[in-house]
C-alpha cells in the first residue's frame, strides 16, 4: 500500500519535472535576448530535472538515496554554469535587447576594458 | 586565497567523513566489504586534497544542518515561486517582460557565503546574478522593481542574507 | 521493484521530453551569436541528464542513474570550458 502511495506521488513529480523541462526550452526558444534566455534556462530546467530525478527516486525502490545525491549535485552546480555563460557572454560582445533599463553592468564592462 | 580558520588536523578529519560519507551514497547497496575499502580509500583521498576542500573544518557540519532545515524549506517555496513566475511569462503569447542589469550591496564576508548568496538568487523569481565584485552583485532582473541599490538588496536577497548570515559566523 | 506504470504515461514522458529536446537544439542550431548557442547546448545537456533517468527507469537498470550523475558531471565541465572559451578565447 505505502509503495503504491509513494510510486504514484513519484509518477506525479515525473510529470511535474518533465512539463518544466519542456518549458524551459520553449523559454528559450521564445524569448527575445540571452539573458532572458538564460533566465528562463536556468530556472525551469532545474526544477524540471530534479522533480524529476526524486520522481523516479521514489518510483523505484532503493533508489532514492542516490537519486538525491544526484538532485543536491544539480541544484549546486546549475546555477554556476549559467552564471559563468551569462558573464561570458556579456564580455564577449553580446547585447542586451534594446528594452533593457536599466544597464548598471555596462559601465563596470567599460570601466575594466579601459583599464587594460 | 582565505586564511585558513581551523587547524590542519580539522580539516583533515572533515575530509575523511565527507569522502566516506560520498562513498556510501555511491555505492549505495549496503555491505561491510565496501565500507572498508571506503574508510581506506577516504583517509588517503583526505590527505591528499584537505587543504582545497575546506578552510573552516568539521565547523561545517553544523552548517550543513542549517542548510537542511532551515536553508532549504525557504529556498524550495522560491523555487517554487520562481518557477511559476518563468510560467506564467513563457505561456503568456505577449510575454510581459521588463528586464534590466542592477545592482545589490551585501555585507555577507565570506566568499563562500557570498557564492551561496549568488546561487540562490539565480534560483528565486525573476533574478540571475552575472557578475561579483567585493560587495556589489550584478544581476539581470526580468521585471525590474526598482532600480535603488538598498531597495533592490532588500528585495532580491533578504531572506536569503540572514539565513546565510547566521550560517557563516 | 517499482509499480506498474501504464504505457501512455511512458509515452507522454518521452514525448514531451522529445519536444523540448528539439526546441533547444533549434536555439542551438540559429542562435544568432555562439554565445546564444551555448545557452541552448547547456539546456539541452540539463534535459538530456533528466532524459537519462526516465530511461534508467524505463530500462530498470541502477546502472544507468550512474550515468546520469557522469554525464551531468561532465556537462558541467563543458559548458564551463565553453564560458572561458567565449570570455577570453583559447
Amino acid at each position: 500500500m505505502i509503495d503504491l502511495i509513494l510510486g504514484w506521488t513519484g509518477v506525479v513529480l515525473v510529470f511535474i519535472g518533465v512539463f518544466f523541462l519542456f518549458l524551459g526550452a520553449l523559454g528559450v526558444f521564445r524569448l527575445p535576448d540571452l539573458f532572458n534566455r538564460l533566465q528562463a534556462g536556468t530556472k525551469a530546467t532545474t526544477l524540471g530535472v530534479v522533480s524529476t530525478t526524486i520522481g523516479v527516486g521514489l518510483i523505484a525502490k532503493g533508489w532514492l538515496i542516490f537519486s538525491l545525491a544526484l538532485a543536491i549535485f544539480l541544484l549546486m552546480t546549475n546555477p554556476i554554469s549559467s552564471h559563468a555563460l551569462g558573464r561570458a557572454s556579456y564580455r564577449a560582445g553580446v547585447k542586451p535587447y534594446k528594452g533593457t533599463n536599466p544597464d548598471l553592468y555596462a559601465e563596470k564592462v567599460k570601466k575594466e576594458s579601459d583599464q587594460k | 586565497m582565505e586564511r585558513a580558520e581551523a587547524s590542519s588536523i580539522n580539516r583533515y578529519f572533515y575530509a575523511v567523513v565527507l569522502y566516506f560519507f560520498l562513498w556510501i551514497i555511491l555505492t549505495y547497496p549496503f555491505s561491510i566489504q565496501e565500507w572498508e575499502a571506503g574508510a581506506a580509500i577516504a583517509f588517503i583521498a583526505a590527505l591528499l586534497s584537505y587543504r582545497e576542500l575546506s578552510v573552516s573544518g568539521l565547523k561545517n557540519i553544523k552548517r550543513i544542518g542549517i542548510l537542511l532545515f532551515w536553508y532549504l524549506p525557504v529556498f524550495i517555496r522560491e523555487l517554487i515561486k520562481a518557477n511559476l513566475h518563468v510560467a506564467g511569462i513563457v505561456l503568456n503569447p505577449k510575454m510581459p517582460i521588463k528586464p534590466g542589469f542592477v545592482k545589490i550591496k551585501t555585507n555577507l564576508k565570506s566568499p563562500v557565503a557570498r557564492v551561496w548568496l549568488a546561487n540562490s538568487i539565480t534560483l528565486t523569481p525573476g533574478t540571475l546574478s552575472v557578475d561579483i565584485e567585493d560587495q556589489y552583485i550584478y544581476i539581470h532582473w526580468i521585471t525590474v522593481g526598482s532600480t535603488d541599490v538598498e531597495h533592490a538588496s532588500e528585495e532580491i536577497a533578504g531572506s536569503f542574507e540572514k539565513i546565510l548570515e547566521v550560517m557563516f559566523k | 521493484m517499482r509499480i506498474e506504470i501504464p504505457q501512455f504515461i511512458w509515452i507522454a514522458w518521452f514525448v514531451i521530453v522529445s519536444i523540448a529536446t528539439i526546441l533547444a537544439t533549434i536555439r542551438a542550431i540559429i542562435g544568432p551569436t555562439n554565445s546564444d548557442r551555448a545557452v541552448g547546448l547547456d539546456t539541452w545537456t540539463t534535459i538530456t541528464t533528466g532524459f537519462w533517468v526516465i530511461l534508467a527507469l524505463y530500462f530498470f537498470q541502477y546502472i544507468l542513474l550512474s550515468v546520469s550523475m557522469v554525464y551531468a558531471i561532465l556537462s558541467f565541465l563543458g559548458v564551463l570550458a565553453i564560458a572561458r572559451y567565449l570570455e577570453r578565447g583559447l
